[in-house]
């Protein structure tokens, strides 16, 4: 309780400022100006009202280039990035939610791996990505199965008339850091192109304190290597006003070696390579009242881990067939109507499931928004029905409301009812998995109150959200006499708040930035047993992250911090890992050509030299280093 | 200047909250209290996710305390703990998944050493007051002969699959080759002066506990073998057996069939040496008793309790019995009177599997 005192007195000098002045804060606008809105992220935009929706800034997506989606959310987000070494492998979680609650979306379509339900955010280089959405809160009627805690949105950016357009990123660090990337992009007023390559390696190999063995003593990480490359093509064509085409081709190869925990005092010798292909492809036709879209996936995932310990050698393949079609209607001023059909078809093989497994599912959305003239406010009412394997499961819905009080206010809430199907692995690892699972379910609802102010030379944005979640037939392993299987037992209940302030303003040519976000998340298991009231392992209770930016002609400086309070390693909260602050220096140098832009910049990443771990006994590196550079090269026809 | 002076007061505020964050932490710790003389140490394997530890059960209070690896040495035991076994002045933890042996003092339970080596090490075994053994899965099955004056590891000697548990007989030491994640059916003696195998005994599938009774008979559990096939469906499944075997020639005198699909994983003595107790652990809900000299197996149990592992306390006969309901929260240790009496019970740590008896 003492936290919420302290964060009202931080927060109450600056309300006191007032505001007054200019629209919206970090939610999208409710704009329906169709020119601007991308394929893939129409109902982000457009339905998911009184959701919160946060967008990560251009420039820090610029800043992050040469590393991956995992390292940028775990210094930028409200996100609980899960990772297992630096550079490891790393999952998300939601307002407490499980690492396969939190659906990653890639240009509209899910990243989460059928077997597992996971996406490793560090396999997603940042060199690949232009915008990121990141939403609290479940969407189960928007997005389908799997965003049961929330959703982080990904995605392309393709301007036309554009000209040529090269861009390189270098990057140098501690541990053989190592990381390349080039993006060829072309675009005239009809035709879009853009070709991206990048390579990423680590020896990964740094020095720790072993706080687990006899003496402390000073030990070097091994096994942690990772060596990753990826192409990724991506083509828009406009056929007329009306008609629009994009398609987009991914292929990435990513190798890790698994480092054991500090407790193991013999060096890991597991490790995992994945291939990934995905292929899209998409059709848009824009009429004066109606959209349609129809497009498609196929995404194609193989994943091959070796323990040499115990002889082992599982080879995971999983294909997903995407298809979907979306007509958007507006019906008069003030009512926006969008109907949908996706049809979703896995399959997934591996040593652990004896034979193939496929799953054929199905899903309708709607959607229905209405909104006033002056768009000061807008609800929506949301319905999503999956039929999986021709048994249909319950009806999602969700009910968001948006309203702008005043210029400097604006109200949001959100209920909605939310569902995770479950993973292959959970339904036929081995003669453990459990055929007869139910999907999870849940519930959501949040209200948030963003404040803004936009004067001369001063922004600020305030906002703050209370969430209540709970989720029923959360599945996890449990012993049954003689086995370990997947059941439908755990009860969850997660409530907490979210706050974030935004303030930005420019003295004498010097422009500074100030942000700062804290989380309080309480998430306790509410099954009749023994556990009852526990918090859930791995969800911190408090997180906050602030960072200060200053800008003096082509100088750039900036410190950001992160907190993570402690998190239970043991479902009975006896045991536990401890809270860890981390703190980051980036100063850069931006220099102007004609045809030539770039940016050389210096970071010192964990300046205080902190000793800590994200995920129990599993050590993360000292106080490191690193060297960018990025040269862009424009020539516009 | 206003403005500048705001900057400020926000850097200060944060620092603040940091401060007010780190100072609501709570100190679970608390000192070291009193020494480990009087009782018995519980063995509680762990999870993946929280590590092992080890309990005290003291006689004198009637208590437990558990934990007492962490609040003596202020850092963690490891990943599954898997036996632990006193000897002289000090005890032997056997940590299978961090690969290592951790010797402490018995009485303080303050560490001594840490040996490291091993590959997936179950069980030590003392031979004289300067080696003992300690069996491994890794490498095809091994036992690592270990120096206790210097604390490590000084040779290696080849075993069965999967080896197990280890039973000294005057010069021999027999060894369970348990299986492993296959099948093995053997016993190997070892003569402890040569470290050398000088005899295999053939017995039903994966031999996994042994006991010598009064008579100089040695009986080994046998938890039999399950086969999965490419869809994970059993394939062969061989049933659970009781071998006795006679120590002098070792020659079998006779087997039984516990059960075609249940699989029992210990088995003790009483004191006497006069009656065997079998049954236990992971699937296997029951424990029962058997007269050295009947011929048939018990029908009715001793115990019908599900417990993961349980021990016979060489001085009075009492059961130490260990509950482990489930594998994320604490179990229980039950003291259990030779008449069946359930004299007490006792929470402990996640897993709990097995004791390690003190000389009272």
């Amino acid at each position: 309780m003492k936290i919420y005192k302290i964060i009202v007195v931080c927060l109450l000098p600056f309300s006191l400022k007032g505001f007054a002045e200019e629209p919206d804060g970090d939610v999208p606008a409710d704009t329906i100006a169709l020119e601007e809105v991308q394929i893939s992220a129409q109902r982000m935009n457009q339905f998911s009202t009184g959701l919160k929706i946060s967008s990560i800034e251009k420039e820090l997506i610029e800043e992050y280039k040469t590393q991956s989606l995992a390292e940028l959310l775990a210094m930028h987000s409200q996100i609980f990035i899960k990772s297992y070494s630096n550079g490891g492998i790393t999952s998300p979680s939601t307002r407490g939610s499980g690492a396969s609650h939190t659906a990653v979306l890639w240009n509209g379509f899910n990243l989460q791996d059928p077997m597992n339900g996971m996406a490793n955010l560090t396999n997603i280089p940042m060199s690949f990505i232009d915008k990121i959405d990141i939403q609290q809160g479940g969407s189960g009627a928007l997005y389908g199965s799997g965003a049961l805690g929330g959703a982080i949105h990904l995605n392309s950016n393709m301007p036309y008339n554009k000209g040529l357009e090269i861009k390189t990123h270098q990057k140098y660090g501690s541990y053989q850091n190592i990381f390349n990337a080039i993006n060829l992009n072309y675009s005239n007023q009809n035709f879009s192109s853009s070709s991206r390559l990048f390579r990423h390696s680590s020896q990964n190999n740094y020095d720790y304190e072993n706080i687990a063995s006899i003496n402390r003593k000073t030990e070097k990480l091994a096994n942690a290597s990772y060596q990753r490359f990826g192409f990724l093509q991506s083509l828009k064509y406009k056929i007329n006003n009306r008609h629009e085409i994009v398609l987009h081709g991914w292929y990435q190869d990513s190798f890790n070696e698994l480092p054991s925990t500090m407790l193991n005092v013999n060096p890991g010798q597991e490790e995992q390579k994945d291939q990934h292909l995905r292929l899209t492809a998409g059709w848009r036709r824009l009429g004066e009242k109606s959209t349609t879209i129809i497009r498609t996936a196929l995404f194609n995932g193989k994943n091959r881990y070796t323990n040499p310990t115990l002889n082992d050698t599982t080879n995971n393949l999983s294909n997903s067939l995407i298809a979907e079609i979306e007509q958007k209607f507006q019906l008069g001023n003030n009512h926006l109507i969008n109907l949908g059909i996706n049809e979703t078809y896995e399959k997934a093989s591996s040593e652990n499931y004896g034979n193939e497994k496929n799953r054929n599912r199905m899903s309708f959305f709607t959607s229905y928004k209405i909104f006033n003239r002056k768009k000061t406010f807008s609800s929506t009412l949301s319905f999503r029905n999956e039929i999986i394997n021709n048994a249909t499961s319950p009806i999602t819905y969700s009910l968001g409301i948006k309203a702008k009080i005043f210029d400097w206010m604006t109200l949001s809430s959100n209920f909605a009812k939310n569902y995770r199907v479950p993973t292959f692995n959970e339904l036929y690892w081995g003669n453990w998995g459990n055929p007869d699972l139910k999907p999870e379910k849940g519930f959501s609802e949040d209200i948030g109150l963003t404040l803004q102010k936009n004067l001369k030379d001063h922004v600020a944005q305030f906002n703050i959200t209370i969430f209540n979640s709970n989720i029923d037939d959360w599945i996890i392993w449990v012993p049954d006499h003689t086995i370990w299987t997947p059941k439908n037992v755990q009860k969850v209940w997660s409530r907490g708040i979210e706050s974030s302030l935004n303030y930005y303003f420019t003295l004498n040519k010097v422009q500074l930035r100030f942000n700062a976000s804290y989380n309080y998340t309480r998430t306790t298991n509410e099954a009749n047993n023994q556990l009852m009231n526990k918090q859930l392992i791995y969800v911190p209770l408090h997180q906050y992250n602030w960072g200060i930016t200053t800008k003096y002609k082509i100088f750039e400086l900036k410190y950001n911090e992160s907190f993570t309070g402690k998190r239970y390693t043991s479902e009975n909260n006896q045991q536990y890992v401890d809270d860890f602050s981390v703190g980051n220096i980036h100063l850069g140098m931006n220099f102007n050509a004609k045809m030539f832009t770039g940016k050389l910049a210096f970071s010192v990443n964990n300046i205080w030299n902190k000793s800590y771990q994200v995920m129990a006994w599993y050590p993360m590196p000292l106080r490191n280093y690193n060297i960018q550079l990025t040269l862009n090269f424009n020539h516009k026809q | 200047m206003m403005k500048k002076l705001n900057l400020i007061g926000w850097a200060l505020l944060s620092l603040i909250i940091s401060a007010a964050l780190s100072s609501c932490e709570d100190d679970d710790y608390s000192a070291p209290t009193g020494t480990y003389t009087d009782g018995v140490f519980v063995v509680n394997e762990g999870n993946s996710s929280s590590g092992g530890s080890v309990s005290f059960y003291s006689y004198e209070g009637d208590t437990v305390s558990n934990n007492i690896f962490e609040k003596v040495n202020n850092r963690p035991l490891g990943t599954y703990v898997q036996s632990l076994t006193t000897f002289i002045d000090k005890a032997f933890i056997v940590v299978n998944g961090s690969n290592k042996l951790e010797v402490v003092e018995q009485n303080s339970f303050k560490e001594a050493a840490t040996i490291t080596g091993f590959d997936m090490p179950r069980y030590f075994t003392p031979v004289n007051g300067s080696k003992g053994y300690v069996t491994q899965w890794g490498n095809g099955g091994q036992i690592k002969i270990v120096d206790l004056n210097n604390y490590v590891i000084t040779d290696t000697i080849e075993v069965g699959t999967g080896p197990e548990k280890m039973y000294s007989f005057y010069n021999n030491i027999y060894v369970a080759n348990g299986g492993g994640l296959s099948v093995d059916s053997t016993i190997f003696v070892i003569n402890t002066y040569y470290d050398k195998v000088v005899d295999t005994i053939e017995v039903g599938h994966n031999p996994k506990d042994m006991v010598i009774d009064s008579e100089g008979n040695l009986w080994v559990l046998c938890y039999g073998h399950v086969q999965y096939g490419e869809d994970w469906s059993v394939v062969f499944e061989s049933p659970s057996e009781l071998y006795k075997i006679n120590t002098n020639d070792h020659s079998i005198i006779n087997s039984y069939k516990i059960s075609d699909n249940l699989h029992p994983e210990h088995i003790e003595i009483s004191p006497d040496g006069n009656s065997i107790y079998y049954g236990g652990g992971f699937s296997f809900g029951n424990i029962y008793r058997m007269n050295i000299r009947d011929t048939e197996l018990p029908s009715t149990p001793f115990s019908d309790k599900y417990f993961y592992g349980f021990n016979v306390d060489w001085t009075d006969g009492t059961l130490f019995a260990l509950e482990a309901p489930d594998f994320t929260s604490n179990g229980f240790l039950y003291r259990i009177h030779p008449d069946g009496t359930i004299l007490g019970d006792y929470e402990v740590g996640i897993g709990p599997n097995s004791i390690g008896l003190k000389k009272k």
